[in-house]
């Protein structure tokens, strides 16, 4: 079956790459994030969710968020997205 | 309808974080997490989780409450517990597969002189009616049956439409039979056929032929079943064009007598209107006038002296100015012409038509008349 991050990181050739602990994000146009990698939610509101990673804190900031699915390794994200940071 | 059940709950509380992080270490899928206000959170999760989801959120400071429950088998259990629903939908639909297999109306048309009621017995006898299954009526034996009964019938046609059996039919209608000869419809002028309505009869021409006078437009006379001719008198509304006219040719010169100033006189002698002395005169001119005089040789006695004078002429060709003669001409023309019309007809076109053939000037006036005939 096809996985587009599967053959994105196979392209980049970076070892590290295919370990599923390093965060991964695709974002859809501004309206969809997903996000593959986090270890748990901060903070969670219609404006902002801020996302603990390994060793960073991912700050996504938009309007009207919601999530379209939630599990133990990956999030999907409805709603604006204006910003996406990792620090 | 998703095949899935799932269940929709609404939790209010604070820290809606912790809450979603235990969902993640539980490893409780959810999906729908929205927060409609600042202490309400909705969220679905499948029906498997939900024992999970209670478990994890008892005891923390969260009201959860289920409000909707989605899916098939959800669909299915809400039946169950709104039996009247389901049987109410299983009957109609029953009724309306058992109802379209059957006749539930007859529509006739087309009659006039027979007898609705004696259609339907027809009908009734071939086992087609109200109530009567589709599948057994055969439209085709319906048709044979009718025309065989009614001798009136011109046509038959029974077919069903959705759970309609419709008849529909054409009485004969009968023409006046002659004996002997055949009344035909002829065309009285020149003319176009501008319009043809033939009640019986055999149109011979169409709409937009043009005819003779004479020309038989719908002959009296009908075909039979065999192909042979039955005569009758032939009716129909024929509206025609007729064309009446005159016509007049004027020569560029004409031919008069000239006296050539020759001249020979001859006496007769009468008595009592009887000839005397029988001698006949061939005058030896080739062209001549006379001119008598009459004279009483004796005023009692019936004797007189008739002297004939014989004056030589020749013939000069005297050239004719046709244009001080054509108005002339023209009304002359229209004259005579409408002298061939009745006062009833409609004239629609006057039309002079003046042409040179061979040294003569030919003036051609037609009317145009709009005609019925029947």
């Amino acid at each position: 079956m096809f996985s587009l991050i599967n053959e994105v990181t196979s392209a980049f050739s970076i070892k590290d790459m295919k370990n599923s602990a390093q965060y991964k994000i695709i974002n859809l146009g501004g309206k969809c994030l997903y996000v593959q990698g986090y270890k748990s939610v901060e903070k969670f509101s219609d404006t902002a969710i801020n996302l603990k990673l390994k060793n960073a804190v991912m700050f996504i900031k938009g309007e009207n968020f919601s999530v379209k699915e939630l599990d133990s390794s990956s999030i999907y994200i409805l709603g604006k997205v204006k910003s996406v940071e990792v620090e | 309808m998703k095949l899935k059940n799932y269940a929709v709950f609404e939790i209010s509380g604070l820290n809606y974080e912790a809450l979603l992080n235990k969902l993640i270490k539980y490893n409780i899928s959810t999906i729908d997490i929205k927060r409609t206000t600042e202490n309400k959170l909705i969220l679905t999760t499948e029906n498997k989780n939900v024992k999970k989801l209670i478990a994890v959120t008892n005891g923390s400071c969260y009201n959860i409450k289920r409000i909707k429950n989605y899916g098939a088998k959800s669909t299915f259990n809400h039946f169950l517990t709104h039996i009247g629903v389901f049987v109410a939908l299983v009957v109609s639909i029953l009724l309306m597969v058992v109802n379209s297999q059957f006749i539930s109306s007859v529509n006739i048309t087309g009659l006039n002189k027979i007898e609705k009621s004696a259609i339907q017995e027809v009908l009734k006898q071939n086992k087609a009616g109200v109530f009567s299954s589709i599948n057994s009526i055969n439209t085709s034996s319906i048709e044979t049956a009718l025309l065989t009964k009614f001798k009136d019938l011109s046509i038959a046609s029974v077919c069903v439409k959705g759970t309609t059996l419709q008849v529909n039919v054409k009485e004969r209608i009968y023409v006046d039979i002659l004996d002997g000869d055949a009344y035909n419809l002829i065309a009285p002028n020149n003319c176009i056929i501008t319009g043809l309505t033939v009640t019986q009869g055999t149109a011979l021409y169409k709409v937009g032929d043009s005819v003779k006078a004479g020309d038989v437009i719908v002959a009296g006379y009908k075909l039979n079943e065999q192909g042979e001719q039955v005569p009758l008198k032939a009716v129909a509304n024929v509206e025609v064009n007729c064309f009446i006219s005159s016509k007049v040719e004027v020569g560029n010169t004409k031919t008069e007598l000239k006296r050539t100033g020759n001249k020979v006189t001859k006496n007769f002698y009468y008595f009592n209107n009887k000839k005397l002395f029988n001698n006949n005169f061939n005058c030896k001119f080739q062209f001549f006038e006379t001119e008598e005089k009459t004279t009483s040789m004796f005023n009692l006695l019936p004797f007189y002296v008739k002297s004939v004078t014989y004056y030589e002429c020749e013939t000069v060709n005297i050239p004719v100015n046709f244009e001080e003669q054509k108005e002339t001409l023209k009304k002359q023309l229209q004259y005579e012409t409408y002298e061939k019309i009745a006062e009833t007809d409609e004239i629609i076109a006057e039309n002079f038509y003046i042409t040179e053939k061979n040294n003569f000037n030919v003036i051609i006036f037609t009317l145009t008349l709009k005609k019925t005939l029947k």
